[in-house]
């Protein structure tokens, strides 16, 4: 060993250091995804409902449906 | 590197499985530079080299003395009588992990070399509901009756140009 001097490591405090920073990353870590997900999942969809149905005439989709002949009481 | 040596401790952590198995790394610190152990000595304390226990039994004379009398390679041949490997020697890396990665990655292909050859030899044909004509009619038919329209299939095709939407 050369007779440099290395610094002195920390020495205490090691879990309360780590417990806090991954407390932290937790937290921070779970709203984002649950923010992501409100956005990207849930709003999404609800916005495509909405969307759809806004102009949603149920007779003519019945109409184009009867005229593919999938059904069979009526043709 | 003082740090360790300052603290004494006399838990026989390393001396009950010493004495049940012999296992090899359950040497005094003095014998520990050969990789083979000549004589299993149970006259004195054990120790090993562990990131988690820094308290070995070994005791020396000379540390009882105040140590900034020691010069550094006193200090050094203290720790070295003391411990076989520092921090930095025994937390070395290694290149392990290319065998595992290399292995790994072999036996993973000769796998698949398996797999292919019991598509062609082994396995029957498909069913028919997986020809290209069948699965043209049936897509037709979930168009028709309009399979989830507002976000899956049926939403993706344009029902007036009669065509998958761009």
């Amino acid at each position: 060993m050369a007779p440099e001097v290395l610094p002195k490591p920390q020495m205490r405090g090691l879990l309360a250091r780590r417990l806090r920073f991954h407390m932290v990353t937790a937290f921070v870590l779970s709203l984002g995804v649950a923010a992501l997900y409100k956005v990207g999942v849930a709003d999404k969809r609800k916005k495509a409902y909405a969307d759809f149905y806004r102009n949603y005439d149920a007779m003519k989709d019945f109409e184009e449906m009867r005229k593919a002949g999938i059904f069979q009481s009526v043709k | 590197l003082l740090g360790r040596l300052s603290q004494e401790n006399c838990l026989n952590w390393g001396g009950e499985g010493c004495n049940e198995l012999r296992s090899h790394h359950c040497t005094p610190s003095s014998l520990a530079h050969e990789s083979v152990v000549k004589s299993k000595d149970f006259s004195l304390p054990t120790y090993v080299d562990r990131r988690d226990y820094a308290l070995p039994d070994v005791a020396h004379e000379k540390e009882k003395a105040s140590w900034s009398s020691l010069s550094t390679d006193e200090k050094v041949e203290l720790y070295r009588l003391k411990f076989r490997e520092s921090f930095a020697e025994m937390n070395r890396g290694s290149n392990e992990w290319k065998t595992v990665v290399g292995s790994a990655t072999l036996f993973i292909c000769f796998t698949a070399l398996i797999i292919m050859w019991q598509k062609s030899y082994v396995y029957g044909p498909l069913p028919e509901t997986f020809d290209k004509e069948w699965v043209a009619v049936q897509t037709k038919r979930m168009l028709d009756v309009k399979v989830n329209p507002i976000q899956r299939l049926a939403s993706k095709w344009d029902y007036e140009k009669n065509e998958w939407k761009k």
